[in-house]
């Protein structure tokens, strides 16, 4: 019984741990609309915003809009814009650039076919 | 009244709206175009085999659909492309590559998942275990696939033979019905041991449940069935390679080669080989404490599918595996039962199995469908434990012929069919004395299920079965399954049934072979019995929640399940009403199983997942001589799984098993010195592991079982009277193997 009273205590110590780890940084969430069509290009997008100073992003296919939880202190806003365009989406703050928009496979050319589709 | 009226309307209206819409397949098709880009293809039809709903990709080549619980063939179709029929469980963004008419290469599926996810729209509650998952940690066979499950235990057997049993609910490995391919078929004497002869590298997916399963597959589940998928002959990858070295001095290699020459044909080879070469004896009480031994393993399977609604696989399978354990110099050659010189154990067993499986969809009728599926193998095992000896051999077929089709609509389904087993079972053990039982069993049955879906909100699937027994007469067996999902991400599941089958006290309890007891049976040879007995019968009840959760972004979900079972007929295997002895009676009074599970996976930083459950059993029995827990339950258990990758392909897995103590059978009649105590110690079970993935091709890996080192001290009762009444080595709570590294790759193309 020694020992489950350790491993509740562990879990609760690593509970603990990681809230206290997340109130450390004021964290602050964000929605935008980032150009793009389909579950490629979201895989795309939520890999361009892993980076250090931004906790979470998510971005919908439907609506268009990411949605970003950074730290401030450590990522601009403008930043992280910045690295979407980098990946050759388009925000209404930042634009890609042609070429690496043009590397982008056929099926997210979201400027010649843009996704309209809704239901 | 009228009011009340439209208000119920509004209601019923805004279920609709809030259940139809977020239950949807997402996904898009897409064509390589001749400069080796990727473009969407406009105006695919897909639509789901069996059903008459379709829907069309628009200029983007994305589309979505309707899931539904009933049907798993997403069937894509595009002029001038080949027709594609994918396999698809949960509701995972799909990738479709279609594959132009000129073109021979065949269409690739890629589906991006989670590695381990519980079904939201099944009417059971069923854990996928995928490739991911598996890879967690290093099965070499599927017993030890489970380590990162806490739904499935793991238990050691003895200490000699190195054999693992899986345990559902607080309940032996035998109450699970295990299938391959949605075929039940490891039955009889392989119960125990058929998901020894799966290696874990040929496995495609597993899908864990707990409670009763549908009657279309039986009668036989218990507590819960384990379904496993191989890989598909039609699968991308076309070679798959792994080795596996471990400080044991265990060795593994497996080869499957998939290929698919024609649109209608694919076919696929399946190789493995292991040994274990070392003679190790790490707790130094002059036994191994794993067998040293070799498995071969080989199997070969074909699909083939005309395109004109007829589908047809098949398959065939051959396992030889050879243990032999016991003390550390001992040579097979030693084993002599007048003499007593030296004491050793073996297991020597061969496999042969084949399995086909017809379908048929009606071309005009697409939700009318009639499959056929049958398999037979041939089993011996040749074994003997110090003195005591154990040959058999089981000849099985088995046939299941299943109709499916609606009633009006799609809202009420039904599925129909017939079904036949026979097994015929020819063992000799001696034990004290010789036995010989043969037993010739054949069961015809017939089966019904109906399912009500409202929507994705409510399911409801009823089915009964009857099945005749050519020793036992009728049996009837009903069982309900409910499903109600209050919103999106909340799921309430109840479950309610029966379930029969005959006992194989022999190789069940081929643990208890190696110790110096004797069994006793009350009748063992009345006619048209098994071993004087009646098939073991079982009511099982249970309800789970599952719900979804959001935090900051980062995805959880959270289930809690209680599942009550009862026995109404059960063959009890009694080892504490004489420490040398082990008694076979049947239940008098009350026996039952209660488990309760609450779990919790949850991302709190991407790429870094934890999976926190813990388990409460109460499994007791009545006995000769009282109502007491089950020997080898812990009551309590704790299970940590904490999984970690890198941008850069680094994958960091830790497991942690915190097990309480569990109730050991009685010692009292042997001298002092050879008493153990009432109650095991509760120990911790560490795995660790770290892979790196190459160019998506090769993935490399390390790890450590075992970490904390800890061994079940005095594993062996009287070990150096191994022929005197003393000696136990089936009395194992815990791991006898300490700390072990190990390492190997995997190559896919």
């Amino acid at each position: 019984m020694k020992n489950s009273k350790f491993i509740i205590l562990f879990i609760f110590s690593m509970v603990f741990a990681f809230s206290a780890f997340a109130q450390k940084s004021k964290t602050e969430k964000v929605s935008f609309k980032v150009y793009g069509n389909c579950g490629q290009c979201k895989d795309r997008i939520e890999a361009a915003c892993d980076v250090k100073g931004i906790k979470a992003a998510e971005w919908n296919v439907d609506t268009k809009m990411i949605e970003v939880i950074y730290v401030p202190e450590k990522i601009s806003l403008e930043k992280v814009h910045q690295l979407i365009a980098d990946c050759g989406h388009d925000t209404d703050l930042k634009k890609a650039s042609d070429a690496v928009y043009q590397k982008l496979p056929d099926c997210c050319l979201y400027r010649e076919k843009p996704n309209t589709h809704h239901e | 009244m009228k009011a009340f009226f439209v208000f119920c309307l509004g209601f019923l209206f805004l279920l609709e709206t809030r259940a139809q819409k977020p239950l949807l397949l997402h996904g898009v098709v897409v064509e390589t175009n001749q400069k080796g880009l990727i473009e969407p293809i406009q105006g695919a039809v897909i639509h789901w085999m069996g059903s008459n709903y379709s829907t069309a990709t628009d200029s983007n080549g994305t589309f979505k659909i309707a899931i539904d619980p009933q049907y798993s063939y997403l069937i894509v179709q595009a002029l001038g492309f080949k027709n594609d029929t994918i396999f698809v469980s949960g509701n995972n963004y799909l990738k479709v590559l279609m594959v132009s008419k000129r073109n021979f290469e065949e269409a690739i599926i890629t589906y991006e998942r989670k590695s381990s996810e519980v079904s939201f729209i099944d009417p059971w509650k069923t854990t996928i275990m995928n490739e991911k998952e598996l890879f967690k940690a290093a099965c070499c066979n599927l017993s030890e696939s489970f380590e990162t499950n806490p739904s499935v235990d793991v238990a050691y057997s003895d200490a000699l033979t190195g054999s693992k049993q899986i345990q559902m609910l607080g309940l032996a490995g035998q109450y699970t019905q295990m299938s391959l391919e949605q075929m039940p078929g490891i039955r009889g004497i392989a119960s125990n041991f058929g998901l020894n002869y799966i290696p874990g590298t040929w496995v495609n997916s597993i899908q864990v449940s707990k409670g009763m399963g549908s009657v279309v597959n039986g009668f036989e589940s218990v507590s819960g069935q384990i379904n496993v998928e191989l890989h598909k002959p039609i699968s991308k990858d076309k070679i798959y390679w792994n080795a596996y070295a471990g400080q044991g001095g265990r060795y593994e290699t497996n080869l499957v080669l998939a290929q698919q020459p024609t649109k209608m044909f694919s076919h696929a080879l399946f190789l493995h080989t292991s040994a274990t070469v070392n003679r190790m004896d790490q707790n130094r009480d002059s036994y191994l404490d794993n067998p040293i031994g070799n498995q071969t393993n080989l199997l070969y399977r074909i699909f083939l599918d005309p395109k004109n609604g007829w589908v047809f696989h098949a398959s065939i399978q051959y396992v030889k595996d050879e243990k032999m354990g016991g003390m550390v110099d001992f040579k097979p050659s030693m084993q002599d039962t007048a003499h007593n010189t030296m004491f050793g154990t073996q297991i020597n067993a061969k496999r042969i199995s084949s399995t086909m499986k017809l379908g048929y969809v009606f071309p005009k009728n697409k939700y009318r469908s009639i499959g056929l599926q049958a398999n037979g193998s041939n089993q011996s095992f040749d074994n003997y434990f110090g003195n005591n000896l154990y040959n058999a051999k089981q000849q099985s077929l088995y046939a299941n012929l299943i109709y499916q089709d609606i009633i009006g609509n799609t809202k009420h389904k039904m599925r129909a069919g017939l079904s036949h087993q026979s097994d015929i079972i020819d063992e000799n053990l001696f034990n004290k004395q010789a036995y010989h039982f043969i037993r010739n069993e054949q069961v015809s049955g017939a089966f019904a299920e109906y399912t009500y879906s409202y929507l994705a909100l409510f399911t409801a699937v009823a089915g009964a079965r009857i099945d005749y027994h050519n020793y036992f007469g009728w049996k009837f067996v009903p069982r309900l399954h409910l499903r109600y999902a209050p919103s999106v991400s909340t799921v309430f599941r109840a479950v309610a049934g029966k379930g029969w089958r005959t006992a194989n006290l022999i190789s069940e309890n081929m643990s208890s072979l190696t110790s110096n007891r004797t069994w006793v049976f009350t009748n063992a040879f009345l006619p048209k019995t098994v071993y004087g007995f009646a098939p073991e019968e079982a009511w099982n009840f249970g309800v789970n929640l599952t719900h979804e959760f959001k935090i900051n972004l980062h995805k959880g979900n959270f289930g809690i399940d209680y599942y009550h079972t009862i026995f109404e007929k059960q063959i009890v295997v009694d080892r504490d009403a004489k420490t040398n002895s082990v008694y076979f009676y049947n239940l008098n009074g009350s026996s039952y199983s209660r488990s309760l599970q609450v779990q919790m996976d949850f991302q709190p930083m991407r790429r870094f997942d934890v999976r926190f459950a813990y388990r409460w059993y109460e499994v007791k029995t009545q006995y000769q001589t009282a109502l007491l827990d089950v020997p080898m339950i812990a009551t309590h258990r704790w299970f940590l799984n904490m999984a970690y990758a890198t941008k850069s392909k680094w994958s960091f897995d830790a497991t942690a098993n915190w097990i309480g103590a569990k109730r050991l059978p009685q010692t009292l009649d042997n001298p002092i010195a050879l008493q153990l105590a009432a109650r095991s110690n509760a120990y911790v079970l560490v795995n660790a592991q770290i892979t790196k993935s190459i160019k998506k091709k090769w993935d490399v890996y390390t790890g450590c079982e075992n970490i904390l080192n800890f061994q079940q001290p005095r594993a062996i009762l009287d070990g150096a009277n191994p022929f005197g009444n003393y000696f136990d080595a089936s009395m194992t709570w815990g791991p006898v193997f300490g700390r072990m590294f190990y390492g190997g790759f995997r190559f896919k193309m």
